[in-house]
């Protein structure tokens, strides 16, 4: 029975209205709570977030030779990147690009032709608007080929109106007009192609002497616009091929590519981790090279690799029939008699354990794929409980390829990399890529001269791609010294800072409050780059001539000002060479390192570890680049025998141990005087001598001479305290006649050999020589107190040493007074020696200080002479 | 003017406003292509205002009549949701016909209203619990596939309706609190069995921020934040049309429909705000007044349920935005952007209207039929007086009797 429902409700009705109305009373309590009691709190936050600081990175300097050549200079790169936060943020750099597009004058440098087919988008309107910007550049051409000379001088006012247009003019690209100024400049240097002219200054002057740009080029704007209308062809044709696709398929196709990007990152995230694993644990990654064959079987047997894999096998087996059946080949009818032996007729699968494993050995399926053994290994390794435990150690790789991956919840994807301006900003601007989110990302690059050749590139550094400097002067510049005012990272200079407002419509306007970058200054080497070349020239004939196992290296110091003339060696590297010979050291030493922790920790006996110690450093011993491409024959550290013999000479003489008439019966050389013995370098005479005069009196006349003093920038002080600590402990036998425990870089002895030369006035070599626009002197040393004459009679007996091993025509032009000296190696280097000749020319009125030295080579210091006589004649005619 | 007149033009007037000030919020809204969402917008209002117009001219009855067909369409549209409805945001929760994009769920919204009253209309007797079941099944459908598309919001909604036109129609107040309270241990049940992990995450970030780590902030509270900031920063007046920086500076996502409160807080401030609550306030008034004056049980039913469901949604609407019930995509009735919501609560308001303009028929502005169904049932109480001298009078004016009312 249905029962009726009450008709007047309106108490209910009026409950429904209380309960709402108490709910929006609640609901105004709280909205005055924001609007009233917090709302300073949440204002000042908000207004944070309309501000920010963005880095303005300042510019490193660059590394010039004494003639302000460059020897490296940093470069503006670029990158088009597409950042997933930015996605749908419209990009407001369009009216600078218009403006740097219709001005940069650089002609396309990579071409057109690189852009990938895959690359999609509204093409046709794209391509119209390219052909505006296209037109405008062309403009751009002819109006800077028909500029003056006085149109080169950039502080004219209307050129820097003309920039001053551009000078932040959205906000977003930072461009200040010393920038602007180097890129115009760069342009012009590639445009005057660094054949016509290598210097802005050769520019001048030749536009001085002719008349417009085009003169001193010899092209007309028709020439270069020919040049862009062969670009213009190549970016039609490529057009072609994907004017019929639409924007979201582009935007699909993108994504695709982020996806396969992401795919090989994570791939190379585990090869990382796979070549981590090897290297600590087997010593190195590249397992081809490291372990031997038998190693590499014995791995490959310990890994079980081949057991059971008769599939494996199968197609090994087949692969050589099918050689055979092709050529004729001795190997591997060999291998095939030995498998048809074990096979005797049966198929792989049926084959035992054991017979699967001859089989494999026989077809040297084992040690065949290095990067096999490895995957295997690391797999192995990753299932064991060691990896577990030091889990961390191991994912250290794999936690930062990660970190780069992660940018805010997206993969950062890099359409271009590392590409000239022009060509960054055309693709961005002609195909809309900032619609899309696309940013054109500026950093910084660093230039070589000479790369290819590889000039002083030792001496010079490199920096990685993460712009980090690798050795060299790169770095030495670059952490500064304990004299701030002077070593105080001078490259570096200072970041600046730009502060920015958010307004309304988006736009982030420059505020007051910034900074401008304090640009790194630039550095002005003593060595002269084309002397610097023809000396490395040298030392590679001499490198090969001697039959060094290791280098060759030598150092000119000018006497007069302490500057470093020339510091060259060989084998020299190229900038490939010496990224890939540094990796090679590092990962030795990484090896070497790996192995200690594993003893330490109880995971490899004291035995393996020795044998492993062995090995890498006797690989480390003899890689010809140990050392030497990283230091530059600075450090390099040999003994350098018998050139010590002088400053033992002038010891002696001034100590009076031995008298000027005094006759020393020496069993090899016959009797001598002090000044025969150190023309003859009797070795007897100078045992003798320092037996009279004792080791610590002997240091410490070598030190006054400047042995292990540091010189700034090129060796430490650290390691100069180690080398003499050694030398401390060492027989005064051994020291008198530069054996043993005494090594010294060429660069060392040829400061030795410039005090000596200034007659004791000792002088602290430098390789700087200005720094921006403040000019550097040489520090005055210490003075020792020897007499005239005696100096007077060692050059005298150098003289005659020079006159023994060269042209004594030359060594009367050159005035060359050298010393020979030959250290004998021990050990595993027995029968080999360190074939040094240092001195100093003119001998009347010393110049140039110099050492030259051959290492671990078959011959005698003597041979090393006419080199030295070359060097100097070298130096003295370029000086001229 | 009659009452009831001025009841229709306050009506009208109140929810055209509310519709102009939406247009006026979203149109200093650009959206993310940077084109002007408000012009679409228009274009619904538009529609919206002429369905409005039409929607009197039915009778109310005649909806009554044919809302069980209303109902089982929609519900109908609402199952084909999950095997042909467009995904968006995660959602699958549209309908595309003729390039329009449908929402069932909100049409189920009135559908669901008119088949509930129908279904209490009648139903008089709510002294046991077990009588309220027909009810919540009838809830129970809608809310199922709602849930599961997944709109946990939209499902909610329906659960107060339901529960307003049951505390109207009669039911039992204990019960009521019982429904509650199990409503309550559902909850619970419900957030730890079926809620997807965003909408746990979204639950936790609102009541319990205070625990959650720097990036599950950023990640779930994101919104929260920023809309919160986009009131504070508002003040007494506000930053003024156009001028709020969180909303010029997109920093606030879905600002233009599930963050519209925000946006007006921070743009039109305190006062704009308690402007806005005063219209919500008063247009809930209005439809209680209307459920007052009719004398048609439906009818009454039908606007309380409206009613219920335009402030309870509103509520939720600004609790989101202003951080006291999870974060969950919720429209402002009238002013979000959103057509098919705008249209749904356009056509609720000319319901009420229509209820309370069409005639007055006989006794207390019932039918004959009415009439005599509670004429007998008052005269059944009494001591079953079938031959009751009106109801003999009152009989041959009705030709066939409904069965259901048929009295023992």
């Amino acid at each position: 029975m249905s029962t009726p429902i009450p008709i007047r409700s309106e108490r209910r009705l009026g409950v429904v209205f209380a309960a709402f109305l108490a709910l929006f009373v609640l609901m105004s309590g709280r909205l005055f709570e924001l609007q009233f009691l917090r709302s300073d709190d949440i204002e000042t936050g908000i207004a944070k977030r309309r501000h920010r600081h963005q880095k303005l990175q300042a510019y490193r300097g660059n590394i010039l030779d004494r003639q302000g050549r460059p020897f490296a200079t940093t470069v503006n790169r670029y990158d088009l990147a597409f950042l997933p936060t930015n996605f749908r943020e419209g990009n407001r750099i369009d009216a600078l690009q218009d403006l740097l597009v219709a001005w940069c004058p650089e002609v396309l440098p990579a071409g057109f032709g690189e852009i990938p087919l895959r690359f999609n988008g509204r093409v046709v309107e794209r391509l119209q608007r390219f052909r505006q910007v296209y037109s405008l550049r062309q403009r751009g051409i002819e109006q800077l080929l028909s500029l003056s000379v006085s149109d080169l001088v950039f502080e004219k006012p209307h050129l820097v109106r003309r920039f001053e247009k551009i000078r932040y003019p959205a906000g977003e690209l930072i461009l200040p007009p010393s920038k602007l100024k180097r890129r115009l400049e760069a342009a012009l240097l590639i445009l005057a192609n660094n054949e016509v002219c290598s210097t802005l200054r050769d520019l001048r002057s030749r536009m001085a002497t002719f008349g417009t740009l085009a003169e001193v080029l010899s092209v007309t704007p028709e020439s270069v616009n020919q040049g862009l209308e062969d670009q213009w062809e190549k970016l039609q044709h490529f057009s072609d091929q994907i004017v019929s696709t639409r924007p979201g398929l582009f935007l699909t196709k993108m994504f695709e590519m982020e996806q396969r990007d992401l795919v090989r990152v994570r791939r190379r995230v585990e090869n990382s981790l796979d070549d981590a694993i090897c290297a600590i644990e087997l010593g190195s990654h590249d397992l081809g090279n490291y372990l031997s064959k038998e190693q590499l079987e014995s791995l490959a047997a310990e890994l079980d690799l081949g057991r059971d894999k008769a599939k494996e096998l199968e197609p090994v087996l087949k692969e050589l029939l099918e050689q055979e059946a092709q050529a004729d080949n001795n190997e591997i009818a060999t291998k095939l008699a030995a498998a048809r032996g074990i096979l005797r007729g049966r198929n792989i699968g049926s084959l035992a354990p054991y017979e699967l494993k001859s089989l494999a050995r026989v077809l040297e399926f084992w040690d065949n794929d290095p990067q096999r053994l490895k995957r295997a290994f690391a797999k192995r390794f990753k299932a064991s409980p060691a990896f577990v435990g030091r889990r961390e150690e191991y994912l250290k790789i794999e936690k930062e390829w990660h970190r780069t991956l992660q940018f805010k919840g997206g993969v950062p994807f890099t359409l271009f990399r590392g590409c000239g301006f022009p060509v960054a900003a055309q693709v961005w601007r002609s195909f809309g890529l900032g619609e899309l989110g696309f940013e054109v990302r500026a950093s910084q690059g660093r230039s070589y001269w000479a790369d290819e050749k590889g000039v002083a590139a030792q001496l010079i550094g490199r920096r990685n791609g993460s712009g980090d400097p690798l050795g060299g002067l790169e770095l030495a510049l670059s952490i500064g010294g304990k004299d701030k005012g002077i070593w105080n990272a001078p490259l570096l200079g200072q970041d600046g800072v730009l502060r920015k407002r958010q307004e309304l419509d988006g736009r982030w306007r420059i505020i007051d409050g910034g900074r401008e970058p304090e640009h790194g200054k630039d550095v002005w080497l003593t060595l002269d780059r084309e002397m610097q070349a023809e000396a490395e020239t040298l030392m590679g004939e001499m490198f090969a001539s001697l039959g060094s196992r290791t280098g060759a290296a030598c150092c000119v110091i000018d006497v007069e000002t302490g500057e470093i003339v020339l510091l060259a060696s060989a084998p020299t590297s190229s900038g490939t060479d010496y990224l890939e010979r540094y990796l090679e050291e590092a990962t030795l030493r990484r090896a070497l390192g790996a192995a200690k922790n594993a003893r330490d920790s109880g995971d490899l006996s004291a035995r393996d570890y020795f044998e492993i110690q062995r090995r890498i450093r006797e690989e480390l011993y003899y890689l010809a680049f140990f050392e030497r491409s990283v230091e530059a024959g600075t450090v390099t550290q040999s003994p350098p025998g018998s050139v010590l013999k002088c400053f033992a000479a002038a010891a002696l003489a001034q100590e009076g141990l031995f008298k000027v008439g005094e006759i020393f019966d020496c069993p090899e050389k016959g009797p001598v005087n002090i000044w025969l013995a150190l023309e003859r370098s009797s070795n007897p005479f100078f045992w003798e001598g320092a037996k009279r005069l004792g080791r610590k009196a002997l240091i410490d006349w070598y030190q006054q001479f400047g042995l292990f003093r540091p010189i700034p920038l090129l060796t430490k002080q650290r390691d100069c305290d180690a080398r003499l600590k050694q030398v401390r402990n060492d027989a005064a036998k051994n020291i008198v006649i530069g054996q043993g425990s005494v090594s010294l870089s060429v660069l060392e002895v040829a400061s030795m050999m410039t005090n000596l030369a200034r007659e004791g006035r000792c002088i602290e070599p430098m390789i700087v020589k200005r720094i921006g626009s403040v000019d550097l002197k040489a520090k005055d040393q210490n003075r020792i107190e020897v007499d005239r004459t005696i100096f007077e009679e060692i050059t005298q007996a150098m003289l005659k040493v020079s006159g023994h091993y060269v042209d004594p025509k030359k060594v009367e032009e050159l005035g060359l007074a050298g010393k020979t000296g030959t250290a004998e190696l021990g050990g595993k280097d027995k029968g080999l020696y360190n074939a040094w000749f240092a001195g100093f020319a003119p001998a009347s009125k010393p110049k140039y200080a110099f050492a030259v030295v051959a290492e671990r080579t078959g011959l005698m210091g003597k041979t090393t002479a006419p080199f030295a006589a070359r060097l100097i004649e070298m130096v003295m005619r370029l000086k001229k | 003017m009659s009452e009831r007149r001025l009841i229709v033009f306050a009506i009208g007037f109140l929810a055209l406003s509310l519709a102009i000030c939406g247009l006026a919020v979203q149109s200093s809204v650009l959206d993310v292509t940077g084109n002007l969402g408000h012009r679409t917008q228009t274009k619904w209002v538009l529609l919206s205002v002429f369905a409005a117009g039409v929607i009197p001219f039915i009778r109310h009855r005649v909806l009554m009549r044919h809302s069980y067909l209303v109902f089982g369409a929609v519900l109908l549209l609402l199952a084909a949701v999950p095997i042909v409805g467009v995904s968006r945001n995660f959602s699958q929760r549209w309908l595309e016909v003729g390039g329009f994009s449908l929402q069932p769920s909100e049409l189920m919204k009135i559908a669901f209203v008119l088949a509930l009253a129908r279904l209490l209309r009648y139903r008089g007797d709510f002294s046991k619990l077990g009588n309220l079941i027909p009810a919540g099944l009838l809830m129970a459908l809608p809310v199922g596939l709602i849930f599961r598309q997944p709109d946990l919001s939209t499902a909610i909604l329906f659960v107060p309706t339901t529960l307003s036109m049951l505390f109207v129609a009669g039911a039992r107040k204990k019960h009521i609190a019982m429904i509650l309270c199990g409503g309550a241990l559902a909850a619970i049940l419900v957030f730890f069995f079926f809620l997807e992990p965003y909408q746990r995450e979204r639950v936790t970030s609102t009541f319990g921020s205070g625990s959650m780590t720097k990036a599950e902030l950023e990640r779930e509270g994101f919104q929260l934040d920023q809309s919160i900031q986009s009131i504070g920063i508002g003040g007494m007046f506000g930053k003024g049309w156009a001028n709020g920086t969180q909303n010029r500076l997109n920093r606030l996502p879905y600002r233009h429909n599930d963050f519209i409160f925000a946006v007006l807080a921070e743009e039109f401030g305190f006062v704009g705000c308690t402007l806005l609550f005063g219209s919500i306030l008063t247009l809930l008034l209005l439809i209680l007044r209307v459920a007052y004056l009719t004398r048609d049980t439906a009818g009454r039913l039908t606007c309380v349920g409206l009613g219920t469901m335009f402030a309870f949604q509103s509520l939720v609407h600004i609790g989101v935005n202003l951080g006291v019930v999870p974060t969950t995509g919720m429209t402002l009735p009238f002013v979000s952007a959103g057509g098919t919501s705008l249209l749904t609560f356009s056509v609720a308001m000319s319901l009420v209207a229509s209820i309370v303009m069409q005639p007055s028929r006989g006794f207390g502005g019932l039918s004959i039929r009415e009439q005599l169904a509670r004429l007998e049932a008052i005269v059944g109480f009494r001591g079953g007086k079938a031959n009751h001298p009106a109801l003999q009078q009152m009989r041959p004016m009705v030709k066939s009797k409904p069965r259901r009312f048929r009295s023992s």
